[in-house]
């Protein structure tokens, strides 16, 4: 299992394409950073116009922490499709080049080999947060240094104390992890039913807008099926920027607001993960190899 | 006694409304290059991914090394290489990178010095570090068959190796194929539209049409044409099976089958058979020998007729 | 008849005389007020600041406070943010008592936090002033301010409650609550990208309705050292 790993994990390195995911996320961090480099001041008043009303909100709010929050609401949007260019195309790619035929006359079980394609997948993932990571929160830091984080919810804002944060972002990257894993495993699900990628990358990515577009419309006919879809639960990251205030309305230090909700969105994520790599075994087992 | 590397019995695949594989026997023997014949689409392909385990057969029995395939996958696997029509590999890696790639699936512990004798046996070791993709077909089909070689397999399946080659390509396959079968001492079993490739390498013969066996025997007597079939439809078969059984004539019936009797018997003897049928009161409708086995494949795999075919 | 009309003139004269008194006493007594208040030329201060608003959640932050007469006043927070109603915080009295041209006048006597303390109304004379009306809860005991209400043209209303302790002798207080009004505030979903929470309201949706507070406790004041003008900018 390992040895097979170890070969995924080289022909996705050694692919050109794989290396198209990290250049779009280091363009796109790298402009966004420039832009609020630039015009930070602007940004920041847009973002608080209507507290500004009633309110003086001094302090380095354009600081590292709150830019790396700002890059991570946009990106989570697009990381999914650099992760399916991947995930999507671990069989069909395979069926493509007409090597899957040749993979599975070698001594190596189905279960094994699926399950190989499925974490180097993960890996891949994982390797693409961390990548995003230290663009996004670490270089982010370095060029705005930090402060307290002063975010707008729907209905308040939250300041997280400066010594406050960091743990959450070990957290929230962490949980960001697992959404773009179960990304990762509907992609590489859907390649199991096609011989080239573009089928299983555009319909990863129809799903997920389709569902996205559930998750967020307030009409009642959807609220039911609203818990059960992943989108919904994808952005549960932000959990870790809550805190919860004490009677008097003051923030308690290292606390979340809604941690139920994180561990109810855990579950569930790691629910269609099961679910997903579950049903690639069943389908690749039983496939008939005609590529 | 000589081991049966590839026993398979019944063996059917049913693809929603088409069976492309119709209850198929025959043995490929230890040592054996076994030609595997049949018009583009008579199941060829099938039949070879069936026993690679790529497709599932719908019903029937394989063996192979006298194990169930079904439940001794991985050991089979060990000892078998195939190159399964044209060899895809890795194009944006080299012939080194892809054959040391393949070398660790099939669990070998490689060098670089094995491999590159391995590229060196198919000519490849001077373009070894070069991408697969700047590649001719013909150097990828010796690629393909590098990868099925290197972990020294007792069974090599080649699907259709010579497709899209050109005659020098041709001729090295061939020449390969000998080489592996005479010195190396494989098991071969090559599967191909073109008799005459078959015809110069394979020690037996395996003739399929519409996923059915036409006929399996011994390339010396299926190319000798001393050595002829004769198909003989009559008005009453089973009367005029009777007679020749009766006959002296019942050394040389073969198992038949449906609409026709078949004979083998010297090409010489045809005309002392037709007149001792005609006085046995036996009405002959036809009396067809094959005048060459490519006669005889053009004949029977376009054709509707399905005869019995004999095993040794 | 003309002895009940001049029972009214002196009743009159006497009531305007007892005003002129009586805002001669306001005054007298907002000027004692200033005296021990100019006591103070400077001083810097350590403190904590907790801004309580409804529909914000906000730690306690450490602070310092920087005062140099006659009226200039910063709070600069040791890193951080911090939050503060529209037009800056003056919870500071000297700002206040430092206007000039006001007619002082008492509004009785009330009791603030279990002292005693006389209401007295500071209106402006000049009718361009920021402030409209500033009602204080003056200690005539120990001339503190214990209280005080300030409606402004361009701010509106907010309120100072001042708690004494070590510093007294000052007029420097321990801790000031300064409250004013907020507006609720309700983003629009495109910029916070939330999705709609459709759960029950937390804690913070509890407490609408309440009026915004900061609320600064020194720990500690330097006085009369001498701060450089630069602090204040």
């Amino acid at each position: 299992m390992w040895t097979l790993l170890q070969i995924e994990l080289y022909k996705i390195f050694r692919r050109p394409r794989t290396y198209i995911a990290f250049v779009a996320i280091t363009a796109l961090i790298t402009i966004v950073q420039l832009g609020l480099k630039v015009d930070g001041k602007e940004y920041a008043a847009f973002v608080m116009a209507d507290l500004s009303n009633t309110l003086q909100i001094d302090g380095k709010i354009i600081n590292g922490y709150f830019v790396c929050y700002v890059l991570l609401q946009l990106l989570l949007v697009h990381v999914p499709l650099l992760i399916a260019l991947i995930a999507a195309d671990m069989i069909s790619g395979e069926a493509n080049m007409g090597t899957l035929r040749l993979l599975l006359t070698k001594p190596i079980s189905r279960t094994q080999f699926i399950l190989a394609k499925f974490f180097a997948a993960t890996i891949y993932t994982i390797l693409l947060l961390i990548w995003l990571a230290i663009l996004a929160l670490f270089l982010s830091m370095w060029i705005f240094g930090t402060d307290d984080m002063f975010l707008l919810k729907n209905n308040y804002a939250v300041q997280i104390e400066n010594a406050d944060i960091f743990w959450r972002y070990a957290g929230a990257f962490c949980f960001a992890a697992l959404a773009m894993i179960t990304v990762a495993a509907l992609g590489f699900f859907l390649s199991q039913f096609a011989e080239n990628s573009i089928g299983p990358i555009v319909a990863t990515m129809s799903i997920i807008v389709f569902f996205t577009i559930l998750s967020t419309m307030s009409i009642p006919i959807f609220n039911t099926i609203k818990p059960y879809l992943f989108t919904t639960h994808m952005v549960a990251w932000k959990e870790f920027f809550d805190v919860k205030v004490n009677a008097a309305n003051e923030t308690m230090r290292g606390t979340i607001q809604r941690p139920d909700r994180l561990l109810n969105s855990t579950l569930i994520l790691l629910a269609h993960i099961v679910f997903f790599v579950g049903a690639s075994l069943y389908v690749f087992k039983k496939k008939d190899v005609l590529s | 006694m000589m081991q049966q590397v590839i026993e398979v019995t019944g063996l059917t695949k049913q693809f929603k409304n088409i069976t492309a594989v119709n209850d198929l026997s025959f043995s490929v023997r230890e040592g054996d290059v076994y030609g595997f014949l049949g018009q583009n689409g008579a199941g060829k392909s099938t039949t070879i991914r069936m026993l690679l385990t790529l497709i599932s057969p719908t019903s029937g029995h394989i063996e192979l090394f006298g194990m169930p395939l079904h439940s001794h996958r991985k050991e089979i696997l060990q000892q078998v290489g195939a190159v399964i029509e044209k060899p895809d590999v890795y194009k944006y890696l080299s012939a080194y990178d892809n054959l040391k790639l393949f070398a660790r699936l099939s669990g070998v512990k490689v060098t670089e010095q094995k491999l590159m004798q391995q590229l060196e046996m198919v000519g490849l070791a001077a373009r070894a570090k070069d991408k697969v993709q700047t590649y001719s077909q013909g150097m990828k089909q010796r690629l393909g068959i590098a990868i099925a070689l290197v972990h020294d397999p007792k069974l090599i399946i080649l699907d259709e190796p010579t497709n899209g080659l050109d005659p020098q390509g041709i001729a090295d396959i061939r020449n390969l194929i000998l080489h592996l079968s005479r010195e190396m001492k494989k098991t071969i079993v090559v599967s191909s539209h073109l008799l005459t490739e078959i015809e110069q390498v394979a020690t037996k013969v395996l003739i399929i049409d519409q996923g059915k066996k036409i006929i399996e025997g011994e390339s010396a007597e299926l190319f000798d044409p001393a050595q002829t079939i004769v198909e003989l439809t009559t008005m009453d078969n089973v009367f005029s099976l009777q007679q020749l059984q009766q006959s002296s004539w019942q050394k040389n019936l073969q198992p038949q089958r449906e609409h026709a009797l078949l004979l083998k018997l010297d090409r010489k003897l045809i005309p002392q058979l037709h007149r001792d049928l005609v006085n046995m009161s036996i009405e002959v409708l036809s009396l067809q020998p094959r005048h060459s086995l490519e006669d005889y494949f053009l004949q029977v795999t376009s054709g509707n007729q399905h005869v019995d075919a004999f095993t040794n | 008849m003309m002895k009940n009309t001049g029972k009214i003139i002196l009743f009159l004269f006497a009531m305007q005389a007892a005003i002129f008194v009586s805002a001669q006493n306001m005054n007298v007594l907002v000027q004692k007020v200033k005296a021990k208040l100019d006591l103070v030329d400077d001083y810097v201060a350590d403190g904590k600041m907790k801004t309580d608003v409804a529909f914000i959640k906000a730690p306690i932050g450490k602070i310092k406070i920087f005062f140099k007469k006659p009226n200039l006043f910063k709070i600069k927070r040791d890193n951080g943010i911090s939050i503060l109603p529209k037009g800056g915080v003056s919870v500071n009295m000297s700002s206040v008592i430092a206007m000039k041209d006001y007619v002082a006048l008492s509004a009785g006597e009330t009791m603030v936090d279990g002292v005693n303390t006389r209401i007295v109304k500071l209106l402006p004379m000049n009718e361009n002033s920021e402030i409209i009306l500033t009602t204080m809860y003056i200690d005539e005991t120990n001339l503190l301010i214990r209280k005080a209400i300030t409606t402004t043209k361009e701010n509106g209303t907010y309120e100072m409650q001042l708690y004494y302790g070590a510093y007294a002798n000052y007029g420097l207080p321990d801790k000031v609550i300064f409250a004013f009004n907020t507006k609720d505030y309700k983003m629009p979903k495109g910029i916070t990208l939330e999705f709609e929470d459709g759960d029950k309201p937390t804690e913070a949706d509890k407490l609408k309705g309440r009026k915004g507070k900061v609320e600064i406790t020194y720990s500690s004041y330097i006085i009369n050292k001498g701060i450089d003008v630069s602090v204040f900018k």
